[in-house]
């Protein structure tokens, strides 16, 4: 199967399962996207795609590239700085009152994510061939898990959707037994529903 | 309604960020083994010298890494520090309590520093694989003497921005006898 025909194929398959049903005079949106739009003023940008699962629940993916202005808001300690460079998170949502409706959301959600750990001390290779220690940028893909809750507003006939959430999420990094959390798929969203 | 723009108010009143801050709080700390020498013949007159020495390679191993570490790129340090202990038996005491060597009866065989004289240096050689010290100590009065080198620790002389390292001398098999010895008049 060439490249186009699995595209058409996959296309196809959004469309047919997307396609918005009416029911008791309202459409039924069963797809979202939206992208979070605090992001893009920190040169950062969020993209998700949801469907729906039956009446209160929802699956989808999220991607996230963090940027120069997400990376400054990074907090020093000691030295260095770590920030994440971007995350992969395939989430499910639990919709309080139904997901064709306005609701409070409940998500949790796995996340592969790349970090770097900026001006601190990684053990490198000298031309020797030995081991020294110097400060340099230490690059990580992590896993980790989340959960967040927010609410989501629905608009247009239910089918802009404006979403505001708080997000936190672990990548089991333990300082004396607590887990490190970072404060991820957090703002607000803009949607579109289909 | 009115909770939801409340709580959308709260969340867009916070800042967000993906990122959490760490500490630095890596440190090094690397393992020799029985490279303290003491030159001991176990009996000595006053004015005598009793003679150690502690040498050791700029490329030490590190656990979970395949190659050795270079501790002088790594820290810079041209010279490593550890405490010299010297304790004489007293029967007020009926142990062995701390003799501090005085200035002048500490002898520099090998090119070693000591800033003061219970603090030895141990030197990284001319030709630069190797920090060595040899060092002479006069013994000035008599009584049952012992050196308490059974946990030694040597640390870098400061360079600058450099990660912690400091080394840990332990003899695979210490016995204390070793490094005792008595001085008569």
């Amino acid at each position: 199967m060439t490249k186009k025909n699995l595209l058409i194929c996959i296309l196809n398959i959004i469309f047919i399962s997307s396609y918005a049903q009416q029911e008791g005079g309202e459409f039924i949106f069963k797809n979202q996207v939206s992208t979070n739009i605090p992001y893009l003023l920190l040169n950062s940008f969020e993209l998700n795609y949801e469907h729906t699962l039956g009446k209160k629940f929802a699956t989808g993916i999220g991607w996230a590239s963090y940027g120069k202005g997400y990376y400054n808001l990074a907090l020093e300690s000691e030295g260095y700085t770590y920030a994440t460079q971007f995350e992969i998170t395939p989430f499910g949502r639990w919709y309080f009152n139904g997901n064709q409706n306005k609701s409070h959301i409940l998500e949790i959600f796995a996340s592969i994510n790349q970090s770097e750990e900026r001006n601190r001390f990684v053990r490198n290779t000298t031309d020797e061939g030995f081991g020294v220690y110097e400060r340099g940028t230490e690059t990580n893909t992590n896993f980790g898990m989340g959960i967040g809750y927010g609410y989501r507003f629905l608009f247009l006939k239910k089918r802009l959707a404006v979403e505001a959430q708080v997000g936190i999420r672990t990548n089991f990094d333990f300082f004396f037994g607590i887990p490190l959390s970072s404060l991820v798929r957090s703002g607000i969203r803009l949607g579109y529903r289909f | 309604m009115k909770k939801g723009l409340l709580l959308l108010l709260i969340i867009s009143s916070t800042v967000f960020y993906g990122c959490y801050s760490d500490d630095d709080s890596t440190f090094v700390d690397l393992q020799i083994e029985d490279a303290l020498i003491l030159e001991n013949e176990k009996t000595y007159v006053v004015g005598d010298t009793i003679y150690f020495a502690l040498d050791f390679s700029r490329y030490l191993e590190e656990d979970g890494f395949s190659n050795r570490l270079d501790i002088f790129e790594t820290t810079g340090a041209a010279s490593f520090n550890y405490p010299m202990v010297l304790e004489k038996f007293s029967s007020q005491s009926n142990a062995y309590v701390g003799v501090t060597v005085a200035n002048g009866l500490v002898v520099e065989s090998k090119r070693n520093l000591a800033d003061n004289f219970n603090t030895i240096a141990a030197v990284l050689n001319p030709s630069q694989d190797l920090y060595e010290s040899r060092i002479g100590v006069i013994l000035a009065e008599p009584g049952d003497f012992r050196f308490s080198f059974d946990f030694l620790t040597l640390y870098p002389d400061y360079a600058g921005d450099r990660i912690s390292l400091f080394i840990s001398h332990r003899f695979t098999n210490f016995v204390p006898e070793d490094f005792e010895f008595e001085v008569t008049e």
